[in-house]
Order: structure tokens, then sequence, then C-alpha cells
């Protein structure tokens, strides 16, 4: 390799390297402000969730209820009337 | 433009990137130090010419800044990180956390003493700019200590392997520039005596005549 060849293929490797490094700090700042937005949201979320989730249940609990209670109500109603039915029947 | 920046930092992305890239400027002036010594010590890998290493050196230099300048930008766009104009070059001004962030100032003038000599170097002198490149040895301790002691990550345990991992590269990079000086003041050619009579050199006879004529 005669001089002028050798400065070439230092500077191909000089410029190949530079490329090479800013491809990776681009790479690794993404990656990193990528993980730690997706940790923090991931957190919010998770902290968000958990009072709505639990209201979402008290409200589904509430919401059983109301239909147990209804429900209730329905039968008593109809075994009622049934029952008064019978008696209107008997006499 | 200016509903693109409030977006931009209502939605906290400001934030993320001023910590990865303090993050890799640490990684990158890590590179540019050992470089930095590699040139010193004329190292230059395998068989390419001994520009390659300065040439790395000065590259990866300007990539930091820009690297640099992102994490300033963003630190001063942040509200949460109470960072002013003044407190970016001016150390120990802060609002929060005034040590820490004062310990950055500090980094980042001498980082532009060692950029702004360089671009001078011609008018500068060789002398003033070697002395000045010297600030290089404190500059990256204080980024150092800036980055773990301020650092919202500095607990967790990537950025702590990270860390570590740089300090061993400078340390051995500036053990490897020290042995190198020690050898060479040993190696360095000592004043032969004055006392000493020389021989005198006999000249071909070509020669002799030559110097006569």
């Amino acid at each position: 390799m005669n001089e002028h060849e050798s400065r070439v293929a230092g500077r191909r490797f000089v410029r190949r390297a530079t490329g090479l490094a800013t491809a990776a700090a681009l790479g690794v700042t993404a990656l990193i402000g990528g993980t730690l937005a997706s940790e923090l949201h991931a957190a919010s979320a998770s902290a968000t969730t958990s009072p709505t989730s639990a209201a979402a249940s008290s409200t589904a609990a509430k919401k059983k209820k109301k239909k147990k209670a209804v429900v209730k109500k329905v039968t008593t109603v109809t075994s009622s009337s049934s029952s008064a039915v019978a008696t209107s029947g008997g006499s | 433009m200016t509903i693109a920046a409030t977006a931009f930092v209502s939605s906290k992305a400001d934030w993320y990137l001023m910590r990865a890239t303090g993050v890799v400027s640490l990684v990158l002036l890590t590179c540019v130090m050992t470089l930095g010594i590699a040139t010193v010590r004329r190292w230059r890998p395998g068989r390419l010419p001994r520009f390659v290493t300065p040439s790395l050196h000065r590259s990866l230099s300007l990539l930091a800044v820009v690297f640099l300048v992102v994490h300033i930008a963003t630190a001063l766009a942040d509200p949460y990180a109470l960072v002013s104009l003044a407190a970016v070059f001016v150390p120990f001004v802060a609002a929060g956390s005034p040590f820490w962030v004062g310990l950055g100032a500090l980094s980042l003038d001498l980082i532009a003493a060692l950029v702004v000599s360089s671009l001078l170097r011609r008018r500068v002198g060789a002398r003033a700019w070697r002395a000045i490149h010297w600030a290089a040895y404190l500059s990256w301790p204080l980024a150092f200590a800036h980055g773990i002691g301020l650092g919202t990550d500095a607990s967790t345990l990537w950025l702590r392997g990270l860390a570590a991992g740089c300090l061993v590269t400078v340390l051995a990079a500036v053990g490897w520039r020290v042995r190198g000086t020690k050898r060479a003041k040993h190696l360095e050619p000592r004043p032969a005596p004055a006392a000493v009579p020389s021989r005198p050199v006999r000249r071909p006879a070509s020669a002799q005549r030559r110097a006569a004529a």
C-alpha cells in the first residue's frame, strides 16, 4: 500500500467511524429516552388505573346489588300476587 | 413553531431528551478523552496512518458538543429543571441543586475554552493551546460528578454500570499516558559529557578537493 492509498484508507476509516458513532449516539439517545418515557408512562398508568378500576368495581358491585334487590322485589311481588290470586280463586 | 415547542414541552419529551443526551454526552466525552490520550501516545488503529486518531478525536469532540448543546437546550426548555441561562455558564447560581448544576456549568466552561482554543489554535499558539488542553483532565471528572450527583437515574443499575465503565476507561487511559510519560523520560538521551575529546573526521580525498575549490 503506497502513501496515497494509505491516506485514502485512513480518511475512509475516519468517515465511517464518525458515522457509526453518530448513529450509535442517536440510537442510544432514542433508546434511553424511549425506555424512560415508557417506564414513567407505565408507572403513571398503573397509578391512575388502580383508583379507576376500584371505582369501576365498586360501581359494578353496586349495580349487581341493585339488580339482586330488583329481582328479589319482583319475586316477592309475583309470589304475593300469585298467592292473592290463589286465595281469590279459592273463595 | 410555538405550538410545536409547547406541545414538545407539555409532552415531557424535553425531560426524557435531556436525560438521554446527558448520558450520551458523558459516553462521548469519555471516548474523546481516551482518543486524546491515544493521540498523545501516538497510537493508531492497525496499519492506518497516524492522522486517523487525531481526526477521530476532533470529529467525536464536535459530536459531543452537539449532544451537549441539545442537553443544555432541553434543560433550559424544561420548566421542572429550574435552570436559567445564567446558571448554564455561571457556576453555583441555579435555583435547584446549585452545587451539582454548578459542576456541570464549570465543566461546560472548560469545554468551551477547549473548543474555542482548538478552533483558534494558530492564533493562540501551540504552548497556550496545550496549556488550555490540560483543562480536559478537570472537565471530565466535573461532568462525571454532575451526571452522578444530579442525574435522576443515578440510582438505577444501568446508569451505575455505564458510569463505572466510563470511569474505568478514563482511568486506564490516564494510567497508560502516565506510564508512557515515565518511560519517555527514562529513555530520554542524556547530554553527552563536554570534556570528551572528539576525533577529527577524516574526509575522503574527493571531498577535500571539493572543499578547497
